[in-house]
């Protein structure tokens, strides 16, 4: 059986924003007891991370060392906009979707790990797409 | 009188408004998508240039620049940038100043002058245009062709003017955008807006001709017409004197809601001259401009007023024209120019004078038609 | 009837111009604007800011070059001064960066010179207030030491002014042009940009270009204004546009503001390159009096000069202030010969005399009232509240 659903979201700029929650509701919206969830986002500067749940400043550590990785050059080749150029390589390095396996109707990961919608050139409307799959 | 037997070039320009809007925004965003970054970052400062109705929306977009880039920015008359201004505000920096030149034909002499000028002295400039082979377009490290079909009507100037304006509006949301001045998410409103506004405005224009129509029967007799407004609704008012002129060769005048309390509350015979004031609520000096219009009651002069305001804040006995407020304070002079616009094509009409002298041969001459182009020395200091 | 024949407090103050500012020279000396605005304040003014209402902005945009440039040795001045902005007072007061927003690091070096000799107008005390409140500096010029505007500004100017009746201003405009220019020399040389001997030079030089309109110069200047005047009068001139480019364009727009106040006078003013793209158009050619200003060293000479000659192929009235050889113009304009001055940026403080005596002889002729005093409907607002009670707000 296979379930989808899509969401909408403002994000902010540098944003990490959590969704596990709506990942949650859907897999118990599908009924789906057991299989996987692919969480997936379709914009090019945007991505779905996992990361873990001990507090904000981990969240904040994770955007300061993307900027640092990829920081916005004025000198790409792709001349949108700085941030607009080092988004589209922060979303093709670090994802732009996740699989997630679901074991009694629960996420695998639950209280461990957060699942985030991360902007990285925001603020702006964006929607992703979860998908689940399983019996 | 039947409003039908008077049409006009500033009403068909009007009536396909929204239509050309359409055509420059989809020709411009590609090429103004194509300004460098380094470049756009490297610019300290940003002039705007051109002569009559081109500096009028320098003028008019300033705002824009100053709100969205949080840039420095100049609108400066094309004499002034050519011959007038230090050399020491060029080049000071790579790529500094951003100079932006605007000239349809791309061969109006001063504005390839100030091209010149400005990249002799290590400045980077943009050509806005309708004629990418133009001197002006050769001579500047850039070019945007709005991209107007060749077959329209431009004369007098009024889809020109809102091409240009329009241009300069998206170049400072490239700036910007990359930039990071405003957000990814008030890029795509702004931009969206453009488009609904002019909508807006479009829907209107049927309903302002049936005004101006009436109030052209009323002025057209009239001594002068005398315009008031404040910074960018100085591009509003010095655009409607320039139509006055063009449209009929009328005498006219114009100045800023203060200085107009100075010098001509003094004019003789008030009740001959009409009054045009641009306003809007949200502008900085709105109280003063409602005191300004105080006085012009007192001299009891014919006075029209274009607003996005209530009606109510105005004396009963003006012609209030309310247009629609745009999300973004710093559009509304791209439409506001409309009523008056509209007067003046209906006023020559009624006079039955044809526009830019086109029926007195002392205008016709070699020495008159070459005074822009050919005729004019190109110096560079 | 004799052109001396005629007299009002315009062409009293007008007749008395040469001698009216070497009585202000002598009063406002270097000593002055030391004792007034401290050389350390001087020192930190890093952008310079001048506006007022009317003929003091006019008066700003005539002084702006001697702030930019502090001219010593070339005729255009180029030994790098202070960036320098003359602003119409509306704008100063609410836009000047109200969209851009205030830059944090340099607001301790704004200065702003305000001119206003009552010092009543609410504007330019908004302007004093607004610039204080951003941290900047405020400099009062006015003939009203103890005025709201002196009490708003942290320094203060005192301008000597010679008394007349009431008139359209002349006096006021070149004291406060004087004054200004003075600020400039004061704040170069505090800076370093103009050692003491030039600008003591600068000075003189100034003096030196007033003191050349000598008797003789005003009265054939007296004469040809009244000639050009009774010939614009009898061919029912009813409309006037003045054009001048930089500098100039302050008296240009000078001019136009002089004919509305003497006699009510229709005028516009504009710049000589916009000018063939605008004004070039006015229909009835046969009755617009058009003034443009063309000083050989002007950098936009040539331009002024084409100019001169399109409006001539197409208008009956126009006529010329110049310094340059007068056989370089048309026939049929009339040419106002000035004197030459050392530098360019001198000759607002005196070209404008002769559309002065032009306002002076038609407002005598037309009988209109200075400023419409006491005339329906104006006198309505004889007290100028349109401009003394208008509602301060700082932004």
């Amino acid at each position: 059986m296979v379930y989808i659903k899509e969401f909408r979201l403002t994000t902010g700029r540098d944003s990490l924003q959590k969704i596990t929650a709506e990942i949650n509701e859907t897999v118990k919206e599908s009924k789906i007891t057991n299989g996987t969830v692919i969480v997936e986002t379709a914009h090019s500067t945007a991505g779905i991370l996992k990361v873990t749940s001990f507090g904000e400043e981990v969240l904040e550590d994770i955007v300061k060392e993307m900027r640092r990785i990829v920081p916005a050059r004025i000198n790409y080749i792709h001349q949108d906009s700085p941030e607009n150029a080092a988004g589209h390589i922060k979303s093709s390095l670090f994802g732009s979707s996740l699989s997630l396996i679901v074991k009694d109707g629960r996420l695998l990961c639950e209280g461990k790990q957060e699942i985030c919608f991360a902007d990285y050139d925001g603020p702006r409307e964006r929607t992703y797409s979860v998908c689940v799959m399983g019996e | 009188m039947d409003r039908k037997n008077y049409d006009n070039s500033l009403l068909r320009q009007s009536l396909r408004l929204e239509e050309y809007v359409n055509i420059v925004y989809r020709n411009v965003l590609p090429q103004v998508n194509k300004i460098p970054v380094k470049e756009i970052w490297d610019a300290q400062k940003i002039f705007i240039t051109g002569c009559g109705d081109s500096w009028l929306a320098g003028i008019a977009a300033k705002p824009a620049f100053e709100s969205i880039t949080k840039k420095e920015t100049y609108a400066i008359r094309a004499i002034e940038f050519s011959r007038i201004l230090n050399n020491k505000n060029l080049g000071y920096s790579p790529n500094t100043p951003l100079v932006i030149l605007i000239s349809f034909s791309g061969t109006a002499s001063r504005v390839i002058e100030g091209a010149k000028r400005a990249v002799e002295h290590g400045a980077n400039t943009i050509a806005i245009t309708a004629n990418p082979d133009s001197p002006l377009a050769k001579t500047c490290h850039h070019c945007i062709d709005v991209g107007l079909p060749k077959d329209g009507e431009y004369q007098p100037g009024l889809i020109t003017y809102n091409a240009s304006m329009l241009t300069l509006f998206m170049i400072a949301l490239r700036i910007g955008r990359v930039r990071n001045s405003i957000t990814p998410l008030e890029y795509e409103s702004m931009h969206k807006e453009l488009l609904d506004y002019t909508s807006r405005c479009q829907k209107e224009v049927e309903g302002y001709a049936e005004r101006a129509f009436e109030i052209a029967q009323k002025w057209k007799d009239l001594k002068a017409e005398d315009f008031i407004g404040d910074y960018a609704d100085f591009a509003t008012a010095y655009f409607g004197s320039a139509k006055v002129i063009e449209c009929f060769g009328g005498y006219t005048t114009y100045d800023d809601s203060e200085d107009w309390c100075h010098i001509n509350y003094f004019l003789l015979e008030p009740e001959k001259i009409g009054r045009v004031v641009t306003v809007n609520k949200t502008t900085p000096s709105f109280g003063r401009v409602l005191e300004t219009i105080d006085a012009v009651k007192i001299l009891k002069s014919p006075c029209m007023i274009v607003t996005d305001a209530n009606k109510s804040e105005f004396p009963e006995d003006m012609e209030v024209f309310t247009v629609p407020s745009a999300k973004y304070f710093w559009m509304h002079p791209f439409m506001q120019h409309i009523p008056f616009d509209l007067v003046a094509g209906y006023i020559g009409e009624l006079k039955g004078v044809k526009s830019f002298r086109q029926d007195d041969p002392k205008y016709n001459t070699d020495i008159c038609n070459n005074r822009l182009k050919s005729g004019t020395e190109i110096k560079i200091i | 009837m004799n052109h001396n024949d005629y007299n009002s407090p315009l062409l009293e103050q007008i007749r008395n111009s040469v001698k009216d500012i070497n009585t202000i020279a002598e009063n406002e000396t270097f000593e002055l604007f030391e004792k007034c605005v401290p050389e350390e304040v001087a020192l930190k003014a890093g952008n310079i800011f001048i506006t007022g209402c009317g003929d003091s902005y006019c008066a700003a945009i005539a002084a702006k070059p001697v702030f930019e440039n502090a001219d010593t040795s070339t005729k255009t001045g180029m030994v790098p001064g202070t960036p320098t902005q003359a602003f119409r007072n509306i704008e100063f007061s609410r836009y000047f960066n109200t969209y851009a927003g205030w830059n944090p690091l340099i607001l301790g070096r704004n200065l702003l010179c305000v001119i206003s000799i009552s010092g009543s107008p609410a504007r330019v005390n908004e302007a004093a207030i607004r610039i204080n409140e951003h941290g900047g500096t405020s400099v009062a010029f006015t003939c009203n030491p103890e005025g709201k505007l002196a009490q708003n500004c942290k320094y203060v100017i005192p301008m000597t002014l010679p008394s007349y009746d009431l008139a359209p201003n002349v006096t006021s405009y070149y004291s406060s042009m004087f004054s200004l220019m003075m600020f400039g020399f004061y704040i170069s040389r505090v800076k370093k940009q103009l050692s003491e001997q030039q600008a003591v030079a600068c000075r003189e030089g100034l003096l030196e270009y007033v003191n050349s309109y000598d008797e003789k110069v005003m009265e054939r200047l007296s004469v040809q204004a009244f000639e050009l005047a009774k010939k614009w009068e009898e061919d029912g001139v009813d409309n006037m546009d003045f054009v001048g480019d930089g500098p100039d364009y302050a008296t240009a727009f000078f001019g136009s503001a002089k004919m509305v106040e003497a006699f009510g006078g229709l005028t516009t003013n504009d710049d000589s390159e916009d000018w063939c793209h605008i004004n070039f158009f006015i229909k009835d050619s046969d009755h617009i009096g058009t003034f443009i200003i063309a000083n050989e060293d002007s950098p936009a000479f040539s331009r002024e000069l084409e100019t001169v000659k399109v409006a001539a192929s197409i208008r009956k009235h126009v006529a010329v202030i110049s310094d340059a050889d007068p056989s370089i113009f048309p026939e049929n304009v009339e040419v106002f010969s000035i004197p030459k001055a050392r530098s360019v940026w001198m000759h607002p403080l005196m070209e404008h005399i002769p559309m002065d005596f032009v306002a002076g002889y038609i407002g005598c002729w037309r009988g209109r009232a200075p400023f419409r005093k006491n005339e329906e409907p104006y006198c309505e607002d004889n007290d100028a509240k349109r401009f003394r009670n208008s509602k301060i707000e700082i932004i």
